[in-house]
Protein backbone atom coordinates (compact mmCIF):
# COMPACT_ATOMS: atom_id res chain seq x y z
CA UNK A 1 0.00 0.00 0.00
CA UNK A 2 1.22 2.99 -1.22
CA UNK A 3 0.48 5.72 1.90
CA UNK A 4 1.25 8.37 0.04
CA UNK A 5 -1.04 7.98 -2.66
CA UNK A 6 -4.11 7.02 -0.51
CA UNK A 7 -3.37 10.08 0.96
CA UNK A 8 -2.82 12.48 -1.35
CA UNK A 9 -5.19 10.90 -3.93
CA UNK A 10 -8.68 10.58 -2.81
CA UNK A 11 -9.09 13.87 -1.22
CA UNK A 12 -7.74 15.88 -4.26
CA UNK A 13 -9.69 13.11 -6.15
CA UNK A 14 -12.68 14.39 -4.28
CA UNK A 15 -12.33 18.24 -4.23
CA UNK A 16 -11.93 17.82 -8.31
CA UNK A 17 -14.88 16.14 -8.04
CA UNK A 18 -16.91 18.15 -6.24
CA UNK A 19 -15.31 21.36 -7.65
CA UNK A 20 -17.12 20.98 -10.81
CA UNK A 21 -14.26 19.77 -12.79
CA UNK A 22 -15.26 16.30 -13.90
CA UNK A 23 -12.64 14.20 -16.29
CA UNK A 24 -14.45 11.86 -18.19
CA UNK A 25 -18.25 11.65 -18.88
CA UNK A 26 -20.34 14.01 -17.09
CA UNK A 27 -23.46 15.29 -17.22
CA UNK A 28 -24.57 18.56 -15.22
CA UNK A 29 -27.89 18.21 -14.28
CA UNK A 30 -28.12 21.39 -12.06
CA UNK A 31 -25.90 23.93 -10.30
CA UNK A 32 -24.89 21.33 -7.12
CA UNK A 33 -25.40 18.16 -8.58
CA UNK A 34 -23.87 16.40 -11.69
CA UNK A 35 -23.95 12.68 -12.04
CA UNK A 36 -21.56 10.17 -13.66
CA UNK A 37 -18.38 11.57 -12.84
CA UNK A 38 -14.69 10.58 -12.26
CA UNK A 39 -11.46 12.16 -11.07
CA UNK A 40 -8.30 11.18 -11.20
CA UNK A 41 -5.14 12.04 -10.10
CA UNK A 42 -1.08 10.86 -11.44
CA UNK A 43 2.05 9.80 -10.04
CA UNK A 44 4.36 12.63 -10.09
CA UNK A 45 6.18 12.68 -13.81
CA UNK A 46 3.93 10.30 -15.11
CA UNK A 47 0.45 9.29 -17.26
CA UNK A 48 0.21 6.47 -14.30
CA UNK A 49 -3.08 7.12 -12.35
CA UNK A 50 -2.57 7.18 -8.80
CA UNK A 51 -5.80 7.71 -7.57
CA UNK A 52 -9.34 7.39 -9.16
CA UNK A 53 -12.20 8.77 -7.66
CA UNK A 54 -15.63 8.10 -9.03
CA UNK A 55 -19.41 8.22 -8.29
CA UNK A 56 -22.73 7.98 -9.75
CA UNK A 57 -24.18 11.23 -8.70
CA UNK A 58 -23.52 14.28 -6.31
CA UNK A 59 -25.40 16.48 -4.05
CA UNK A 60 -24.40 19.70 -2.80
CA UNK A 61 -26.15 20.31 0.74
CA UNK A 62 -25.05 23.02 2.26
CA UNK A 63 -20.66 22.76 2.48
CA UNK A 64 -20.79 18.84 1.97
CA UNK A 65 -22.17 16.79 -0.97
CA UNK A 66 -23.79 13.80 -1.03
CA UNK A 67 -22.56 11.00 -3.35
CA UNK A 68 -24.11 7.50 -4.15
CA UNK A 69 -21.92 4.34 -5.14
CA UNK A 70 -18.77 5.95 -4.16
CA UNK A 71 -15.85 4.30 -5.01
CA UNK A 72 -12.12 5.08 -4.58
CA UNK A 73 -9.12 3.31 -5.97
CA UNK A 74 -5.53 3.17 -5.60
CA UNK A 75 -3.10 2.02 -8.17
CA UNK A 76 0.89 1.22 -7.91
CA UNK A 77 3.09 3.14 -9.84
CA UNK A 78 3.09 -0.23 -12.86
CA UNK A 79 -1.07 -0.25 -12.97
CA UNK A 80 -1.74 -2.79 -11.04
CA UNK A 81 -4.80 -2.07 -8.87
CA UNK A 82 -3.96 -1.83 -5.01
CA UNK A 83 -6.91 -1.18 -2.94
CA UNK A 84 -10.76 -0.21 -3.85
CA UNK A 85 -12.97 1.00 -1.20
CA UNK A 86 -16.52 1.27 -2.36
CA UNK A 87 -19.90 2.83 -0.32
CA UNK A 88 -22.94 3.07 -1.69
CA UNK A 89 -23.52 6.07 0.11
CA UNK A 90 -21.31 9.05 1.29
CA UNK A 91 -20.94 13.05 2.82
CA UNK A 92 -17.63 14.46 1.78
CA UNK A 93 -17.31 18.09 3.60
CA UNK A 94 -14.46 20.22 1.98
CA UNK A 95 -13.77 22.34 4.67
CA UNK A 96 -13.27 19.84 6.77
CA UNK A 97 -11.69 17.60 4.52
CA UNK A 98 -13.94 14.80 5.75
CA UNK A 99 -16.07 11.65 4.43
CA UNK A 100 -18.21 9.77 6.25
CA UNK A 101 -21.27 7.52 6.14
CA UNK A 102 -22.96 5.71 8.41
CA UNK A 103 -23.85 3.00 6.11
CA UNK A 104 -21.58 -0.30 4.90
CA UNK A 105 -18.20 -0.01 3.10
CA UNK A 106 -16.36 -2.44 1.70
CA UNK A 107 -12.44 -2.49 1.55
CA UNK A 108 -10.71 -4.59 -1.08
CA UNK A 109 -7.00 -5.30 -2.17
CA UNK A 110 -5.97 -5.35 -5.72
CA UNK A 111 -5.47 -9.11 -5.57
CA UNK A 112 -8.12 -10.07 -4.30
CA UNK A 113 -6.47 -11.56 -1.13
CA UNK A 114 -8.14 -9.34 1.74
CA UNK A 115 -12.12 -7.82 2.43
CA UNK A 116 -12.87 -5.41 4.80
CA UNK A 117 -16.47 -4.71 5.27
CA UNK A 118 -18.23 -2.21 8.20
CA UNK A 119 -20.76 -0.12 8.64
CA UNK A 120 -20.53 3.14 9.31
CA UNK A 121 -17.01 5.01 8.21
CA UNK A 122 -15.48 7.93 8.48
CA UNK A 123 -12.31 9.16 6.29
CA UNK A 124 -9.58 11.38 7.43
CA UNK A 125 -7.86 12.61 4.59
CA UNK A 126 -5.21 14.56 6.50
CA UNK A 127 -4.38 11.61 8.64
CA UNK A 128 -5.05 8.92 6.21
CA UNK A 129 -7.37 7.10 8.36
CA UNK A 130 -10.25 5.55 7.48
CA UNK A 131 -12.35 4.50 11.26
CA UNK A 132 -15.15 1.32 10.26
CA UNK A 133 -17.28 2.08 13.45
CA UNK A 134 -19.29 -1.29 13.40
CA UNK A 135 -19.12 -4.52 12.36
CA UNK A 136 -15.79 -5.10 11.30
CA UNK A 137 -15.17 -8.27 9.79
CA UNK A 138 -12.20 -8.27 7.82
CA UNK A 139 -11.54 -11.61 5.67
CA UNK A 140 -8.02 -12.35 4.49
CA UNK A 141 -6.74 -15.29 1.99
CA UNK A 142 -3.09 -16.19 2.49
CA UNK A 143 -0.69 -18.60 1.94
CA UNK A 144 0.30 -20.46 4.98
CA UNK A 145 3.97 -19.48 5.47
CA UNK A 146 6.33 -21.97 6.95
CA UNK A 147 8.20 -19.51 9.60
CA UNK A 148 10.19 -22.23 10.68
CA UNK A 149 12.82 -22.15 7.45
CA UNK A 150 14.13 -18.58 8.48
CA UNK A 151 17.44 -18.19 9.77
CA UNK A 152 16.78 -17.20 13.40
CA UNK A 153 18.72 -15.06 15.68
CA UNK A 154 17.12 -16.85 18.48
CA UNK A 155 18.58 -17.63 21.51
CA UNK A 156 20.00 -21.28 22.28
CA UNK A 157 16.86 -24.25 21.62
CA UNK A 158 16.94 -27.07 24.37
CA UNK A 159 17.39 -30.00 22.79
CA UNK A 160 14.30 -32.32 24.52
CA UNK B 1 -1.22 -2.12 4.04
CA UNK B 2 -0.78 -5.46 4.82
CA UNK B 3 -2.92 -6.59 7.22
CA UNK B 4 -2.48 -10.29 6.85
CA UNK B 5 0.27 -9.74 8.79
CA UNK B 6 -1.56 -10.71 11.29
CA UNK B 7 -1.34 -13.78 10.33
CA UNK B 8 2.23 -14.42 10.66
CA UNK B 9 1.70 -13.74 14.09
CA UNK B 10 -1.21 -16.22 14.91
CA UNK B 11 0.85 -18.79 13.30
CA UNK B 12 4.10 -18.16 15.39
CA UNK B 13 2.02 -18.05 18.17
CA UNK B 14 0.81 -21.37 17.15
CA UNK B 15 4.29 -23.31 16.42
CA UNK B 16 4.49 -21.83 20.10
CA UNK B 17 2.00 -23.98 21.68
CA UNK B 18 1.72 -26.65 19.22
CA UNK B 19 3.73 -29.24 20.19
CA UNK B 20 2.90 -29.60 23.94
CA UNK B 21 1.40 -32.99 24.21
CA UNK B 22 -2.66 -33.44 25.41
CA UNK B 23 -5.96 -35.25 24.64
CA UNK B 24 -7.96 -34.70 21.97
CA UNK B 25 -10.73 -32.46 23.13
CA UNK B 26 -14.43 -33.31 23.70
CA UNK B 27 -16.86 -33.13 20.81
CA UNK B 28 -18.14 -29.65 20.61
CA UNK B 29 -15.48 -28.00 22.46
CA UNK B 30 -15.58 -24.70 21.68
CA UNK B 31 -11.72 -24.80 21.54
CA UNK B 32 -11.67 -26.95 18.43
CA UNK B 33 -10.99 -24.39 15.47
CA UNK B 34 -13.84 -24.51 13.12
CA UNK B 35 -11.89 -25.51 10.52
CA UNK B 36 -10.98 -29.33 12.16
CA UNK B 37 -11.17 -31.62 10.02
CA UNK B 38 -11.09 -29.42 6.67
CA UNK B 39 -8.31 -29.93 4.50
CA UNK B 40 -5.11 -27.07 4.73
CA UNK B 41 -4.40 -25.81 1.46
CA UNK B 42 -2.78 -22.56 -0.17
CA UNK B 43 -6.17 -20.66 0.42
CA UNK B 44 -7.16 -20.81 3.70
CA UNK B 45 -8.45 -17.62 5.28
CA UNK B 46 -8.27 -15.44 8.50
CA UNK B 47 -11.14 -14.29 9.73
CA UNK B 48 -10.55 -10.66 12.27
CA UNK B 49 -13.82 -9.39 13.62
CA UNK B 50 -14.10 -6.39 16.17
CA UNK B 51 -16.82 -4.11 17.12
CA UNK B 52 -14.68 -1.25 14.84
CA UNK B 53 -11.24 -0.59 13.44
CA UNK B 54 -8.72 1.88 12.07
CA UNK B 55 -6.78 1.60 9.36
CA UNK B 56 -4.10 4.63 9.55
CA UNK B 57 -2.36 4.37 5.92
CA UNK B 58 0.11 6.45 6.63
CA UNK B 59 1.44 4.25 9.34
CA UNK B 60 0.75 1.33 8.71
CA UNK B 61 -0.87 0.99 10.84
CA UNK B 62 -3.88 -1.28 11.78
CA UNK B 63 -5.90 -0.77 15.45
CA UNK B 64 -8.98 -3.42 16.19
CA UNK B 65 -11.10 -2.31 19.29
CA UNK B 66 -13.56 -4.36 20.89
CA UNK B 67 -14.60 -8.20 21.13
CA UNK B 68 -11.45 -8.70 19.02
CA UNK B 69 -11.79 -12.25 17.48
CA UNK B 70 -8.99 -13.72 15.19
CA UNK B 71 -10.17 -17.18 13.39
CA UNK B 72 -7.90 -19.37 11.37
CA UNK B 73 -7.53 -22.70 10.70
CA UNK B 74 -5.21 -23.42 13.01
CA UNK B 75 -5.74 -20.80 15.40
CA UNK B 76 -8.07 -18.75 17.86
CA UNK B 77 -7.19 -15.49 19.71
CA UNK B 78 -9.46 -12.84 21.15
CA UNK B 79 -8.66 -9.75 22.97
CA UNK B 80 -10.59 -6.40 23.49
CA UNK B 81 -8.01 -4.40 21.05
CA UNK B 82 -5.19 -5.29 19.12
CA UNK B 83 -3.10 -3.05 16.63
CA UNK B 84 -0.69 -4.43 14.31
CA UNK B 85 2.29 -2.25 12.61
CA UNK B 86 4.00 -3.17 9.71
CA UNK B 87 6.89 -1.97 7.29
CA UNK B 88 7.10 -2.83 3.44
CA UNK B 89 5.71 -5.76 3.09
CA UNK B 90 6.08 -7.25 6.94
CA UNK B 91 4.64 -6.99 10.21
CA UNK B 92 7.04 -5.54 12.79
CA UNK B 93 4.81 -5.17 16.05
CA UNK B 94 1.82 -6.36 17.10
CA UNK B 95 0.10 -6.27 20.36
CA UNK B 96 -2.61 -7.47 22.17
CA UNK B 97 -4.22 -6.59 25.48
CA UNK B 98 -6.78 -7.39 27.81
CA UNK B 99 -8.12 -10.57 28.25
CA UNK B 100 -5.96 -12.16 25.45
CA UNK B 101 -6.44 -15.81 24.83
CA UNK B 102 -4.53 -17.35 21.88
CA UNK B 103 -6.20 -21.52 21.15
CA UNK B 104 -4.03 -23.47 19.16
CA UNK B 105 -4.99 -27.10 17.81
CA UNK B 106 -3.58 -30.24 15.96
CA UNK B 107 -4.27 -33.58 16.28
CA UNK B 108 -1.54 -34.69 17.89
CA UNK B 109 -1.09 -32.37 20.83
CA UNK B 110 -4.98 -31.08 21.31
CA UNK B 111 -5.92 -28.01 22.52
CA UNK B 112 -3.71 -25.62 23.88
CA UNK B 113 -4.43 -22.57 25.70
CA UNK B 114 -2.20 -18.89 26.52
CA UNK B 115 -3.94 -16.50 28.62
CA UNK B 116 -2.45 -13.35 29.15
CA UNK B 117 -3.21 -9.69 29.55
CA UNK B 118 -1.11 -8.48 26.96
CA UNK B 119 0.86 -10.49 24.36
CA UNK B 120 3.19 -8.52 21.86
CA UNK B 121 4.83 -9.79 18.72
CA UNK B 122 8.19 -8.40 17.65
CA UNK B 123 9.58 -8.87 14.01
CA UNK B 124 13.63 -7.90 13.75
CA UNK B 125 16.11 -8.61 11.56
CA UNK B 126 19.57 -8.06 13.03
CA UNK B 127 22.80 -9.33 11.01
CA UNK B 128 20.39 -10.54 7.66
CA UNK B 129 18.71 -12.61 10.32
CA UNK B 130 15.19 -12.41 11.88
CA UNK B 131 14.43 -12.78 15.31
CA UNK B 132 10.69 -12.99 16.02
CA UNK B 133 9.63 -13.58 19.78
CA UNK B 134 6.25 -13.30 21.30
CA UNK B 135 5.94 -11.78 24.84
CA UNK B 136 3.19 -12.80 27.57
CA UNK B 137 2.73 -10.32 30.46
CA UNK B 138 0.14 -9.63 32.76
CA UNK B 139 -1.01 -6.32 34.72
CA UNK B 140 0.57 -5.67 38.09
CA UNK B 141 -1.60 -7.34 40.37
CA UNK B 142 -3.35 -9.53 37.96
CA UNK B 143 -2.38 -13.45 37.51
CA UNK B 144 0.57 -14.03 35.77
CA UNK B 145 0.25 -15.51 32.03
CA UNK B 146 -0.10 -18.62 31.44
CA UNK B 147 0.33 -21.53 29.41
CA UNK B 148 -2.10 -24.44 29.29
CA UNK B 149 -1.91 -28.19 27.38
CA UNK B 150 -3.50 -31.36 28.86
CA UNK B 151 0.02 -31.95 30.29
CA UNK B 152 -0.64 -29.03 32.63
CA UNK B 153 -0.34 -25.50 33.22
CA UNK B 154 3.09 -23.41 33.17
CA UNK B 155 3.25 -19.55 33.98
CA UNK B 156 5.44 -17.20 35.05
CA UNK B 157 5.63 -13.14 35.27
CA UNK B 158 7.31 -13.07 32.00
CA UNK B 159 6.48 -15.44 29.16
CA UNK B 160 8.46 -14.67 25.94
CA UNK B 161 8.18 -17.81 23.20
CA UNK B 162 10.49 -17.95 20.29
CA UNK B 163 8.59 -18.89 17.48
CA UNK B 164 11.22 -19.60 15.00
CA UNK B 165 12.75 -22.02 17.46
CA UNK B 166 10.15 -23.32 19.67
CA UNK B 167 11.71 -22.23 22.75
CA UNK B 168 10.05 -20.72 25.31
CA UNK B 169 10.79 -18.61 28.36
CA UNK B 170 9.29 -18.33 31.34
CA UNK B 171 10.26 -15.81 34.15
CA UNK B 172 9.33 -15.78 37.83
CA UNK B 173 8.61 -12.32 39.36
CA UNK B 174 10.83 -10.82 41.87
CA UNK B 175 12.33 -13.68 43.60
CA UNK B 176 9.54 -16.13 42.50
CA UNK B 177 9.81 -19.44 40.92
CA UNK B 178 7.80 -19.85 37.35
CA UNK B 179 5.52 -22.30 37.91
CA UNK B 180 4.53 -25.41 36.33
CA UNK B 181 1.35 -27.81 37.33
CA UNK B 182 2.01 -31.33 35.44
CA UNK B 183 -1.89 -33.25 35.27
CA UNK B 184 -1.09 -36.89 35.70
CA UNK B 185 -4.33 -38.04 33.87
CA UNK B 186 -3.57 -38.39 30.87
CA UNK B 187 -6.94 -37.78 29.62
CA UNK B 188 -7.52 -34.90 30.63
CA UNK B 189 -7.71 -31.87 28.49
CA UNK B 190 -6.66 -28.51 29.18
CA UNK B 191 -10.38 -27.60 30.01
CA UNK B 192 -10.28 -30.70 32.84
CA UNK B 193 -13.11 -32.39 31.43
CA UNK B 194 -12.12 -36.04 30.74
CA UNK B 195 -13.08 -37.17 27.18
CA UNK B 196 -12.59 -39.98 24.58
CA UNK B 197 -14.07 -37.63 21.09
CA UNK B 198 -12.18 -38.78 18.37
CA UNK B 199 -9.43 -36.53 17.21
CA UNK B 200 -10.72 -34.12 14.57
CA UNK B 201 -8.71 -34.58 11.03
CA UNK B 202 -6.87 -31.45 10.92
CA UNK B 203 -3.38 -31.42 9.47
CA UNK B 204 -0.34 -30.66 11.93
CA UNK B 205 2.21 -28.02 10.62
CA UNK B 206 5.47 -28.61 9.82
CA UNK B 207 6.90 -26.04 12.26
CA UNK B 208 9.49 -27.12 14.61
CA UNK B 209 8.96 -29.04 18.25
CA UNK B 210 8.44 -26.90 21.07
CA UNK B 211 11.11 -27.06 24.15
CA UNK B 212 10.13 -25.16 26.93
CA UNK B 213 13.08 -23.47 29.07
CA UNK B 214 13.34 -22.08 32.53
CA UNK B 215 16.06 -18.95 32.88
CA UNK B 216 17.70 -21.36 35.03
CA UNK B 217 17.78 -23.87 31.95
CA UNK B 218 15.36 -26.29 33.79
CA UNK B 219 13.28 -27.84 30.57
CA UNK B 220 9.21 -27.70 31.36
CA UNK B 221 6.80 -29.16 29.43
CA UNK B 222 8.39 -32.07 27.71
Amino acid sequence: MKAHALSCGIWAGAVWLLSGTWIGHTEDLRPGQASGFSAVEYYPDSQQIRVRTSAAEGTQVGDQYVVTDFKLEWFAPDGKLVWVATAPHCLIDQITELASSPGHLTLQSGDGKMRVDGDGFLWRQKESSLNLSNHLVQVTYATLANTGTAKSNAAKVTKP
Amino acid sequence: MKLFFIIAFLIATGAALEAQTNAPPAAGDSLVPESAGAATNETNKTVIRADSGEYQFLSNTVVYRGNVSVVDPQFKLSCEWLVARGESSQVTNIIATTNVVIRTYDPKNGTNEAIADRAEYVFQVIDHATNETLTLTALPGNPDPVMKSAKGSESGRVIIIHPLTGQVEFFGGHGEQAETIINRDANLNPLGKSTNAPVPAIPATNLPPVTATNTDGTNHGK
